[in-house]
């Protein structure tokens, strides 16, 4: 890197010396994010306060040609959030995390992106008559932040069935363009609009082209949110799905589903866990409760909300008539009798679900994400593929300490689902090479073979597309257009697309 | 913050608990979880400061990267990495809510890989043997070793409290007993919290019980040097300890200090075999059930604060509760039991980072006083003496007492 020392100082003189560091353990602590098979180590982590210290440091990178990383809550599972190669400057965002704006009226928040969800989420409870931001952030929303979550294109929090993904319900962005330019998207782009309110209008949706980005078009710094009122009434029952010879535990979930989602009935929340996940879950006593319930086959439950008990009643009755003609097994209403729908509602916090992955290989385990988003329908063919992957690579991950694939569904709104998974495996440091190669493989798989849309675009994620030849050129050559235009001396986030060897 | 040139050390004591070294994900969930269904607002007490800048090896996750980094052979131990690492109270936080730790919390049975106190601590046992202990540190536990106690002081002072008392107490040097109280340096050495052995001494004396005390003999527990990876001066005292209390007969040890408490009661292992330890509140919780004794109730209202030692590193958060029902109003603060707030005295942090464990403090101060109550009450002289310390900083006007003070007001 050019002049480190130099750079630093520069830096010092926009947030102050206590902010910025190339301490070797600080940036090293900045190298991963949840999965320790991607590495990159970055010479300089600064914290900035405010978008225009963001703005004066990415003038300094442009000067400097030296690469740039912003980073949420470090909790996402492709890469998205640390360097590509050693070098760089991370940009921790997570200073910069206030709530900024309580419109009731107008039914937005605006923060500032470094917020985590959970903190937004409480803090917005106890405003007014309690609200919430719907989809409530992915499933590390203890942890990931606004601008993190935006960047990815997440969901997995809750309210995904009924709210979509947290992409949804931004209606506008305080974005720092790679070169220092500070904009605004949304209704704010008219400078006398004095709230946010609706992201389109004032030509494209520009706000669009920094949702999902994973922060290669530009720094988000401050996000505008839909929120909604806390639901008063709540119900959640959770069933038991066993396949037949006729019907795979698979075809029968998707059935319960689809239904559900073209009746549009006012789901909250659904998932489905498949056997192998829920005997993974019974056997390490995890979920001692479904054990207890004797659940051997699949689970499924939801969540659903009203605002009168006469209507939650209304919606228990035309939900719970699909899983009643589907032949469901109901379990019981407590947690003790396996009611997972109510364990997430209620006790779990609706971040904490996916974590039960983590750990269940033992100490040293970590999972290899594969999340991905599909039609309905297609869960089926998903379930084919990954037991055909587990198939061919159970010895070869077995050999270098690994346990296998699995996924969970979640359900979201309006008639998709979020095959959410990964390879579980053990961190061990020798064998990085393998681990790459087997989850770039298994990624490759889900998207040539059935057309996987993978919204988490970390490293590994742009890699796999290109590589798999998914990217038309016309397509390929619109990103790289966008990129250099935005971004001409390629210091925001290269390789996090894999847009050629340039960006 | 600049690069420190690096230098070589072993890693014994981490390779020994290697695996929960290597165990974390880096969910990073140890950073700013709100989760109201569980009462957690935080979970380090440092990154809820601003004494540092925030990077992340001042939370949890940060600090499991760096020991991944230790591990793999791409960092090596350093003043640095030093100055990092006792930056944290050891309160547990991060370990009572990670799901990859012991974790009852959120029903995670088997995911007991993690131990960040043991893991932490560990570190720094590497840290002190490859000569990076903080000067403060080393001071601290070299006079803890020489003069038996950590606050440079005569350890004859240890008797001075007994002076004020106007009964005699048995001395265990020569005298046999049922219950030998452990008074603890710092409820012994610190005038202002003498109090808690006064009124310690004072309820045994009310209810009858059979105790003594070593006064000016009784020798630190080894928890400072325990805390901050002096494992060589821990084994130097809790040896001594052993032995004198083998030599005394000693069958029954009851403290009012949380970090005796742990000390004695986790780390001194099979030193201690058939000698059974109590805190304060557990053994008077349970001679209150026995004997029916009538406990008048105060017209207080207070705010209780559970010292990290008692409460998450041991579990005892209904026995101090079971006994204010009796004779205060209580009234919680925002976070409590598992999800209490630390003092932030406890790790070295007082001693190596005085204005990061007050900033800890006034943290928890504003907690207190959120409740809109005047007394906060803690099981723990070490709490106490940092709490006042931010009482003080603040300017507040609520008052500090430990719980004996109270039960000994209910008794009277």
């Amino acid at each position: 890197m050019p002049q480190l020392q130099n750079v630093v100082e520069q830096i010092e003189n926009v947030v102050g010396t206590k902010y910025v560091t190339d301490s070797e353990p600080i940036c090293y602590s900045y190298s991963m994010n949840c999965d320790s098979v991607l590495q990159g180590i970055p010479d300089i982590v600064v914290r900035p306060g405010t978008a225009s210290e963001v703005s004066e440091i990415l003038k300094i990178a442009n000067k400097e040609k030296i690469k740039v990383i912003p980073r949420g809550g470090g909790a996402d599972l492709t890469g998205g959030a640390k360097p590509i190669g050693n070098g760089g400057i991370v940009i921790d965002m997570t200073r910069m995390n206030k709530i900024l704006d309580i419109d009731e009226a107008n039914r937005i928040v605006t923060v500032e992106t470094g917020i985590s969800w959970s903190e937004l989420c409480e803090k917005l409870s106890r405003v007014g008559i309690g609200y919430y931001t719907g989809s409530t952030g992915p499933a590390s929303g203890f942890s990931a932040t606004v601008g993190g979550g935006l960047s990815n294109n997440s969901l997995g929090g809750g309210g995904a069935a009924m709210y979509g993904t947290v992409t949804e319900q931004c209606v506008g962005l305080e974005v720092v363009l790679p070169t220092g330019e500070i904009i605004y998207t949304g209704a704010k782009a008219n400078a006398f609009c004095e709230k946010p309110f609706t992201r389109f209008g004032l030509g494209a949706d520009y706000s669009g082209l920094f949702l999902g980005d994973v922060g290669i078009h530009g720094i988000k710094t401050k996000a505008s949110l839909k929120m909604y009122a806390i639901p008063e009434y709540a119900a959640y029952s959770t069933f038991e799905i066993n396949g037949t010879k006729q019907e795979s535990e698979a075809v029968i979930a998707t059935k319960v589903m689809t239904k559900w989602q073209h009746k549009e009935l006012p789901l909250h929340d659904f998932y489905y866990y498949t056997k192998t996940y829920i005997n993974m879950l019974t056997l390490f006593g995890v979920k001692k409760n479904l054990a207890n319930a004797g659940v051997k086959g699949g689970v499924l439950f939801y969540t659903t909300v009203a605002d009168s008990q006469r209507a939650l009643d209304y919606n228990v009755e035309r939900i719970e008539k699909v899983t009643k003609e589907a032949g469901l097994r109901k379990l019981g209403p407590s947690v003790e009798e396996g009611n997972l729908g109510k364990w997430f509602y209620e006790e779990d916090g609706r971040w904490q679900w996916a974590n039960i992955y983590w750990g269940l290989l033992g100490p040293e385990g970590t999972s290899l994400g594969t999340c991905l988003k599909c039609p309905t329908y297609q869960l089926p063919d998903y379930v084919k593929l990954y037991q055909e992957f587990a198939n061919k690579h159970t010895k070869t991950m077995l050999d270098i300490g690994g346990g296998g694939v699995n996924f969970i569904v979640i359900g979201i709104h309006p008639c998709y689902i979020d095959i959410t998974g990964g390879i579980m495996l053990h961190t061990d440091k020798r064998y990085r090479e393998k681990q790459y190669e087997i989850w770039k493989e298994l990624l490759i798989a889900q998207i040539k073979e059935l057309g996987a849309v993978h919204y988490w675009m970390g490293e590994i994620i742009g890699r796999s597309l290109v590589d798999a030849g998914a990217l038309t050129p016309e397509y390929y050559n619109f990103m790289i257009s966008i990129k250099k235009a935005l971004d001409p001396n390629k210091i925001l986030c290269p390789g996090k697309f894999y847009l050629g060897d340039q960006y | 913050m600049r690069k420190v040139s690096e230098t070589e050390g072993n890693l014994t004591n981490l390779t020994t608990v290697r695996s929960a070294a290597l165990s974390c994900i880096h969910c990073g969930q140890c950073r700013v979880p709100h989760w109201p269904a569980k009462g957690i607002y935080y979970v380090c007490p440092v990154y809820k400061t601003e004494y540092t800048a925030k990077f992340e090896p001042f939370f949890a996750r940060g600090k499991n990267i760096i020991l991944k980094g230790l591990i793999w052979g791409d960092l090596s131990l350093n003043k640095e990495i030093s100055e990092i690492f006792y930056q944290c109270t050891l309160c547990g936080g991060c370990e009572d809510f990670c799901h990859n730790a012991h974790n009852e919390n959120i029903e995670f049975a088997n995911h007991k890989w993690m131990s960040m106190v043991e893991v932490f601590e560990a570190l720094r046992a590497d840290l002190v043997e490859a000569g990076f202990a903080l000067e403060s540190h080393a001071a601290m536990n070299k006079a803890m070793v020489e003069l038996l106690n950590p606050y440079m002081q005569d350890n004859k002072n240890k008797a001075n409290w007994i002076s004020q008392l106007n009964f005699k107490i048995k001395d265990a040097n020569s005298e046999n007993a049922e219950i030998l109280y452990f008074v603890g340096c710092t409820a012994a050495l610190t005038p202002q919290i003498q109090t808690v052995a006064i009124a310690t001494a004072k309820i045994f004396n009310k209810l009858g019980v059979d105790f003594s005390v070593f006064g000016a003999n009784e020798i630190c527990c080894g928890s400072v040097a325990m805390r901050t990876g002096d494992r060589k001066a821990f084994n130097e005292v809790a040896d001594k300890n052993a032995k004198l209390f083998a030599e005394r007969g000693i069958k029954k040890i009851v403290t009012s200090c949380a970090g005796c408490y742990r000390t004695l009661k986790k780390d001194y292992g099979k030193r201690l075999e058939g000698i059974e330890i109590l805190h304060t509140v557990e053994f008077l919780e349970k001679y209150f059930e026995d004997s029916n004794i009538a406990l008048n109730k105060l017209d207080k209202i207070v705010t209780y604060h559970d010292p990290c030692h008692l409460g998450r590193h041991i579990g005892l958060y209904d026995a101090p509760r079971n006994i204010m029902k009796k004779i205060v109003t209580l009234v919680e603060m925002k976070t409590n039991r598992e999800g209490a707030l630390c003092c932030g005295a406890g790790g070295g942090v007082k001693k190596g980072f005085p204005n990061l464990a007050l900033e800890i403090s006034k943290n928890r101060i504003k907690e207190a006083e959120e409740t809109g109550t005047k007394t906060l009450v803690s099981t723990c002289p070490f709490c106490f003496r940092n709490l006042s310390d931010g009482i003080k900083a603040l300017g507040g006007d609520i008052e500090m007492v430990d719980l004996v003070e109270l039960i000994l007001k209910a008794l009277t």
